[in-house]
């Protein structure tokens, strides 16, 4: 009896790791331009929440959002704290008051690890499969 | 101030405590219609104003909230109550900027806040509609950022609007208060400004018309009282003395009295003893003027008996040439008897003893003679004698009479003293009654004084309790 129960729990808990990335499963990736090679939590969801547009060590970013998806709803969870309803609602609180635009929204990780690599400043995620070519991945801390 | 006298010295301070009350009144009341005035306008004017654009904010916040609620959680009925409530902010600021008695600056600034958020409102709507239909593009977002520059914009004019009105009317009404205060602070300086002149005033007349005259009269009497028991003890002291010397000098007359009556009868005793040693002396001066008659008899008588010793003297020389003529013849007897022989011889014894006989005779007749010389010779020198107890005798009557006449004089002395001394007694009588008068006014002089230290301790204890009614320290 008991190690059905340890069984069924076992197999839950693999059903949503199949459907759901974690955060080992995302990488952070900037563009090449941008000076650092780490950057911690709390900068990033500065940078995602648009309370700040430089990381510590004054190079500029902007950030580059997924359209849906595992990666983002595992970004916006693990790092934003929010979910994406609440992360648009927030986006639109901003623009709405004047503070800020709405961010660049791309599709796929590919089209994402095309725009960081060629636009200055730009700082995404996608997920730890994907080819990082032209860009630099961010060590989070 | 100093000819007035007391009641209007009083009625001086009194009148000036009137007229500051009557002053600080009339002036809190002018203040205070001029406080009701501006009291009036603020409550008119500057509290609706303010409570306007108060309630114009707080519609602009909810309008903007709503937009915000609509643009964000893309609720198009948010959008119409935004709508409404910016039409009421726009209302109230047309409101605030058409109340009269605001600051022309206040009004523009209201009016013109109204068109312009007027103006917004219409382009919000639009635009805020067309990203509720439409989504967030690119232009709309632009619209969006100039939308909310222009509502930070008019949300800080608002802001500042509402500011300022609330500034306005804290300042109107600080000023009032202050104004009130100014006023409670300047009635009560004039209430003690007038409190403390009136209070001066009377201090001064109570010092100056009461306390003053009445200290300098309690110290002049406690002087004159200080003086007066000195005195009535000096008095009561002078007066026992007196009394004691009076009845002592009272003693002393009655002994001298006595005394004089003593005197008195002894000088008529001297007086009566002169008498009779003047008469006396009459007497004396006759029996001592018969004494010299006596003398005088006297002397003629030894004169006589002077001359009679000369005739006996010249009687007895005859006897004695008798004798010598007798022994001549008995010697011629003799010769004749011794011739006649015997017939002569008894004869011749006859002539011895004639011879015999006229032998002493002779003797006798010498020794008469020498006799008789040395009682002439007597004679003289008791009429010498005589001549001097005559002197002798006129010296005594002269003296006699000196010594009457001052014994006369003695007397009548004698008797003017006695008249002296009755006058004295008279005199000594007259002053032991006036010193008996004099003992009697000393001892009532000392109980007046020692009823007039009594009365002085009274004086004192009177003088010490207005002393104490007049609060003052007595030294």
């Amino acid at each position: 009896m008991r190690h059905l129960q340890i069984f069924f729990i076992a197999t839950v808990v693999g059903i949503c790791a199949a459907v759901t990335a974690s955060a080992a499963d995302i990488k952070v990736i900037a563009n090449p331009a941008v000076g650092a090679s780490s950057v911690s939590a709390d900068e990033l969801k500065g940078v995602f929440l648009a309370t700040k547009t430089s990381l510590s060590d004054g190079s500029h970013v902007e950030p580059v959002l997924e359209k849906g998806g595992p990666v983002h709803e595992a970004f916006v969870k693990e790092y934003l704290g929010k979910t994406d309803a609440a992360l648009q609602t927030y986006y639109r609180s901003l623009v709405f008051t004047g503070k800020a635009s709405m961010p660049k929204t791309l599709a796929a990780d590919a089209e994402v690890v095309a725009y960081v690599a060629k636009t200055r400043g730009a700082i995404g995620y996608v997920s730890a499969a994907s080819s990082t070519a032209g860009v630099k991945t961010l060590d989070v801390k | 101030m100093r000819r007035l006298n007391i009641t209007a010295k009083i009625w001086l301070s009194v009148g000036v405590f009137i007229l500051g009350y009557v002053i600080s009144t009339a002036l809190s009341q002018i203040q205070g219609a001029e406080a009701r005035a501006s009291l009036r306008a603020t409550s008119e004017a500057l509290f609706p104003a303010a409570q306007r654009s108060q309630e114009a904010e707080a519609a602009f916040q909810r309008m903007v909230k709503g937009f915000g609620d609509a643009v964000v959680m893309q609720d198009a009925s948010a959008l119409d109550r935004a709508a409404e409530d910016g039409q009421q902010v726009v209302a109230g600021l047309r409101a605030v900027a058409s109340i009269a008695g605001l600051p022309a600056g206040r009004s523009q600034a209201a009016g013109g806040l109204a068109a312009s958020i007027e103006r917004m409102l219409a382009d919000a709507r639009t635009s805020y509609g067309a990203v509720l239909a439409g989504g967030l593009s690119g232009t709309s977002q632009d619209q969006m950022r100039a939308l909310a520059a222009r509502t930070d914009e008019a949300k800080a004019a608002l802001a500042r609007t509402k500011e300022q009105l609330a500034a306005d009317l804290h300042l109107q009404l600080s000023a009032l208060g202050e104004s009130s205060a100014r006023q409670e602070s300047f009635g009560l300086a004039v209430f003690a400004a007038t409190l403390i002149l009136a209070g001066a005033i009377v201090h001064l007349t109570i010092r100056r018309s009461i306390t003053g005259p009445v200290v300098r009269v309690i110290g002049g009497v406690q002087e004159a009282a200080d003086g007066a028991a000195r005195a009535s003890a000096q008095l009561a002291q002078s007066g026992m003395e007196v009394s004691n010397n009076a009845q002592e000098q009272a003693a002393c007359i009655q002994g001298t009295s006595a005394s004089l009556e003593e005197i008195s009868a002894t000088t008529q005793q001297n007086a009566d003893r002169a008498k009779e040693a003047d008469r006396l002396m009459q007497a004396a001066r006759q029996t001592v003027e018969r004494a010299a008659h006596a003398m005088n008899d006297l002397r003629a008588s030894m004169d006589l008996i002077s001359k009679s010793s000369h005739q006996v003297a010249g009687v007895l020389k005859d006897i004695d040439e008798i004798a010598f003529h007798t022994n001549i013849l008995a010697l011629n007897a003799a010769v004749e008897a011794a011739r006649a022989g015997q017939a002569g011889a008894g004869f011749s014894v006859v002539a011895d003893e004639v011879r015999s006989l006229a032998h002493r005779a002779a003797e006798a007749a010498r020794n008469s003679g020498s006799i008789i010389e040395r009682t002439a010779s007597d004679v003289s020198k008791g009429v010498e004698l005589v001549a001097h107890a005559h002197a002798a005798f006129q010296e005594v009557s002269t003296t006699i009479s000196s010594g009457t006449q001052v014994v006369s004089q003695i007397a009548s002395s004698s008797n003017e003293q006695a008249k002296g001394i009755a006058n004295v007694g008279q005199a000594i009588v007259r002053i032991e009654s006036l010193t008996q008068r004099n003992v009697s006014n000393a001892q009532q002089t000392a109980e007046g004084a020692s009823e007039m230290t009594s009365e002085v301790e009274n004086t004192r204890k009177y003088l010490d309790e207005l002393v104490a009614v007049v609060g003052l320290r007595n030294a």
